[in-house]
């Protein structure tokens, strides 16, 4: 690559750096490695998107300066440019998962009455979900609270609101009380498997704690 | 004598989706053996089966971000590749090499593992599984 980062990148339309789905794919996978990787590589772990798709995506990323590709043999070794005026951009949405679930945490450990357990489960937890997906969230409530306490409800309300407004999703919440969880446990139906596979827990005591090992 | 490089092998989201599970598997049962205080040898099961999640856990982190993982038995070469997934891929890395130096006396039962010994190896395979999970879902 020849140049600077700055008369390379178009200053004057700086949002068009990321063009596609594919370009985000590809700065996801090269934001999360210091090691320099091939094509085939950020191919290999892209969630989406063919090797040719990737390749044109890498060069096109490398010419705005976002990512720098250095040539081994005959294929090319690319990086993200951390130092790239963009960079911050790129790391906020890569990291926006994270950051809902940081979110999440802190908002529940603030709870007045604290939960026997919440995860997300199912396609937000797997990372295989979309715009259109809601944030499965599976809630244990404590034995002595009642469902239609007007705390907690408060509280799963408040909760159901700030995703919303953090994401643009729906949250659907499964709630059980914690005998509930004990029979869960004992008849175990699919979705306890499904939260046992895939559950990222936010408060509280692990689905293996609650609800036993897998099968 | 030790050798050095070329110690990794290619892999992809599949397999460090399976390494996470069969690290998410091996650390409930770690959980689990750790609360059988009846049987003596529980301590040192459990800490056997935290430091192979751990292990698992590296590889899917590896899988998952890198696209390569540690060859075999070269677990602190998985080290090194941790230290390469941003961010938090350090703290991942000095979890492991902690649980791999006391990968031989859990295996072995050489000295006995005592329960704070033990609640700190499930701490840090915890760290680990979090880690990968953490990583498979960007």
């Amino acid at each position: 690559m020849s140049g600077t980062i700055i008369d390379i990148m178009n200053l004057s339309r700086p949002w068009a750096l990321i063009r596609s789905p594919i370009d985000i794919e590809v700065m996801v996978v090269l934001r999360g490695t210091t090691r320099p990787l091939t094509g085939r590589d950020v191919a290999r772990l892209v969630r989406a998107g063919s090797q040719p798709a990737v390749n044109a995506a890498l060069r096109r990323l490398a010419e705005e300066g976002l990512v720098e590709a250095e040539e081994a043999g005959s294929a090319y070794l690319y990086t993200f440019n951390r130092e790239h005026l963009a960079a911050s951009a790129i790391e906020l949405l890569a990291g926006i998962r994270t950051e809902l679930e940081r979110r999440l945490r802190g908002e529940i450990a603030e709870w007045r009455i604290a939960p026997v357990h919440v995860s997300i489960f199912g396609s937000a937890a797997r990372g295989d979900g979309d715009t259109r997906s809601d944030i499965d969230v599976f809630v244990v409530r404590p034995a002595d609270v009642s469902e239609d306490d007007p705390g907690w409800r408060e509280q799963l309300d408040r909760l159901s609101d700030h995703v919303y407004n953090w994401t643009g999703n729906r949250v659907a919440v499964s709630e059980v009380s914690a005998a509930d969880a004990r029979r869960l446990r004992r008849e175990r139906p699919a979705i306890v498997e499904e939260i046992r596979r895939d559950a990222i827990t936010l408060a509280g005591r692990t689905p293996a704690e609650l609800l036993g090992t897998s099968k | 004598m030790t050798k050095r490089g070329g110690r990794t092998q290619p892999c992809d989201r599949t397999q460090a989706r399976t390494r996470l599970e069969n690290a998410q598997k091996s650390l409930e049962v770690a959980e689990l053996t750790a609360g059988d205080e009846a049987v003596p040898a529980s301590r040192s099961v459990a800490a056997a089966l935290a430091v192979l999640s751990g292990i698992a856990a590296a590889d899917a982190a590896c899988c998952a971000a890198l696209g390569r993982r540690s060859r075999g038995e070269e677990h602190r070469e998985a080290a090194a590749l941790l230290r390469q997934i941003v961010p938090a891929g350090d703290r991942a890395a000095k979890a492991l090499i902690d649980l791999l130096n006391l990968k031989d006396t859990a295996h072995y039962g050489l000295i006995p593992i005592t329960r704070r010994e033990l609640t700190t190896t499930l701490r840090r395979a915890r760290i680990l599984v979090d880690f990968a999970g953490e990583v498979l879902r960007r």
